[in-house]
């Protein structure tokens, strides 16, 4: 176990090497500046402020000294907020961020699975034909379809329909407290609860064919608990593995949400960042997003291998 | 077994073995007609059409679907034709879709076929650089891409093109290595045949069902990736317009013209689902463990 943390750990160290030196690479490599908007500017105005930034160096020295920042946990200011670091604005983007993911991932792991859970026991009648149909559409309709009509039903629609419903209506816009939270958290955990619960209900469905649930079953014990004790525990494997791209798949939903909602993320930062060409708000956005990805993967392999005995071996 | 690539018989009995397989679908075969109808629409419906995509009509500025002059999608806030607009943006996303699946096609099944070909150090580095790209959400690197060479069409061909085609890449050198062990191959090196040769005229082809099934599946995905960039607002531009595009404008005067948004993304929905079908039916009809 310990073997493997440390090589993943050795892989870790160059992709985060190559996804530092590509974005930066691509950035550079990008026709206009940061500047160019400012048509009217002095050539010395440019040449200071270039200066400044470090971006009248040749290429590998402005490499190596954005290197030697990020090392030492500094992603330099923000050439758009012009006084803000671009560690100020993800610090305070990153806390709704995190808290929103986190807890639509919890969200899609917790219902997913029970949706799937209970369309396997009931497979092939009503109630896991409607789950099945409705996780169809949880994967048909992209996020920046749901959100929008989120906002419509629960924000607009409701507020119209009756006093009763003006009092349940949600906020669309904003980030206050809970009642703000509902709807961003919904419209990033959908689609991930419908392909949680397609997944576990495949799953749930061959293991309890299997001849270890048959023995559970022959030796008398109650169907909830072999349920719960015996297949669970060994469904739930394909939806571990597909933690990894469900948390990217919940990042990248974050784009769109915290754009819909207008919420201060850092998903919005790096959208905003990337309108106006803010290079070093763009690389700390990456930089961010790519480690959290990795370090969850790497949770997740973790958790697979305490799951599943066959993989400990290894 | 003969040097010959494959016995002609074998070879033509599978793929009419697997034809009849999809016919008999119906799901696929309700897709591909959902799919021509799509295309269809696109194709003519501007033709068909009174109207066209950018001229205004001051009388009726975000007129809900109506018979009167042909708005049968309604029109939008500056009053043009949605309907005439759905069309051409099906024909962008559809574009857009097909074109960076080719592109992803043609990387992902060069790379895939060299990596499982070589086999060693070789493999084992360039599927090394994949696993390392895998490990991103690489849409930050195709909004990157988009933002910094200008939000231009071919661009995102290009960006979308270049960074999908890393599971082509590890399917095509899957089923490469295990073609690479199979009496043709050796025989087609016995006889002195080089390998690029060799790869091109025995393992690819022999590799192209999987490689199908997953573009089939691609052209939806990368047509949604699309919509989602420009729904950023860093995809597609003024005057040319998407499904994406449609949504985000859409998005914008949904309270008082929900229909801006309906429309679009129905056939937005619409397609993915055709294709995810379409794609279902040719992985069973395909399926290798059936053969």
């Amino acid at each position: 176990m310990a073997e493997y943390l440390v090589r993943r750990l050795l892989i870790a160290i160059p992709t985060m090497f190559v996804i530092v030196a590509l974005s930066f690479l691509l950035i550079r490599a990008a026709p206009g500046g940061p500047f160019d908007e400012e048509a009217a500017l002095e050539p010395q105005v440019i040449e200071n402020l270039s200066a400044a930034y470090h971006l009248d160096k040749p290429l590998p020295t402005q490499f190596a000294i954005y290197l030697g920042n990020v090392l030492r946990g500094d992603l330099g200011p923000s050439m758009i907020y012009k006084d803000f670091t671009v560690n100020e604005l993800l610090m305070s983007g990153l806390s709704v961020s995190a808290s929103l993911g986190l807890k639509a991932l919890t969200l899609a792991v917790l219902l997913g699975g029970c949706l799937g859970i209970v369309a396997a026991l009931n497979q092939n009648r009503a109630l896991d034909f409607s789950v099945m149909s409705l996780s169809m559409f949880g994967i048909a309709i992209p996020s920046f379809v749901l959100a929008p009509l989120l906002t419509l039903v629960f924000g607009i629609y409701l507020k119209e329909l009756s006093d009763l419903g003006a009092s349940m209506a949600l906020p669309v816009a904003g980030w206050a407290g809970f009642r703000y939270q509902v709807l961003p958290i919904i419209a990033l955990a959908l689609p991930q609860v419908a392909i949680v619960a397609r997944l576990t209900r495949a799953s749930m469905i061959e293991v309890l064919r299997s001849n270890f649930v048959r023995a559970a079953r022959l030796r008398g014990l109650s169907e909830a608990r072999v349920v719960t004790r015996h297949a669970l525990r060994a469904a739930i494997l394909p939806v571990v593995s597909y933690l990894g791209p469900a948390i990217a798949g919940v990042v990248t939903g974050s784009l769109i949400v915290e754009q819909v909602f207008d919420l201060p993320g850092i998903g919005r930062y790096f959208t905003q960042g990337a309108i106006n060409r803010d290079y070093p708000l763009v690389m700390g956005v990456v930089i961010i997003y790519a480690a959290t990805v990795l370090i969850l993967n790497l949770i997740v392999d973790l958790l697979y291998g305490v799951l599943d005995p066959k993989v400990r071996i290894r | 077994m003969n040097t010959s690539p494959l016995p002609l018989g074998r070879r033509r009995s599978h793929w009419s073995d697997a034809r009849r397989r999809f016919l008999s679908n119906k799901a696929a075969i309700t897709g591909l007609a959902g799919l021509l109808a799509i295309a269809l629409f696109a194709v003519l419906g501007p033709l068909l059409s009174p109207n066209d995509m950018e001229t205004m009509d001051f009388t009726m500025l975000a007129s809900s679907p109506t018979l009167d002059g042909g708005h049968w999608f309604g029109t939008d806030a500056l009053g043009r034709d949605l309907l005439v607009r759905t069309a051409h943006g099906a024909r962008i996303s559809l574009m857009i879709g097909i074109v960076t699946s080719l592109v992803a096609l043609l990387i992902g099944v060069a790379y895939g076929a060299i990596a499982g070909y070589k086999g060693g150090s070789v493999d084992s580095v360039m599927m090394r650089f994949v696993d390392v790209l895998y490990a991103l959400p690489l849409i930050f690197f195709i909004i990157i891409l988009a933002s910094v060479f200008g939000r231009n069409i071919l661009v995102i061909f290009v960006a979308i093109g270049a960074i999908e085609w890393l599971t082509m890449a590890r399917i095509v050198r899957g089923q490469t290595i295990s073609l690479k062990q199979k009496e043709f191959v050796d025989a087609a090196r016995a006889l002195g045949v080089p390998g690029l040769t060799i790869v091109r005229r025995h393992i690819i082809p022999n590799a192209i069902g999987p490689v199908i099934v997953f573009v089939t599946l691609l052209v939806p995905a990368n047509i949604l990736i699309e919509s989602f960039i420009s729904f950023l607002g860093l995809g597609v531009q003024e005057p040319l317009t998407s499904w994406g595009v449609l949504i985000k404008q859409g998005a914008v005067e949904l309270e008082t013209a929900p229909w801006l948004l309906l429309f679009p993304a129905l056939f937005l929905a619409s397609t993915m689902f055709c294709f995810n079908f379409v794609g279902d039916g040719l992985r069973d009809a395909l399926d290798p463990k059936e053969r």
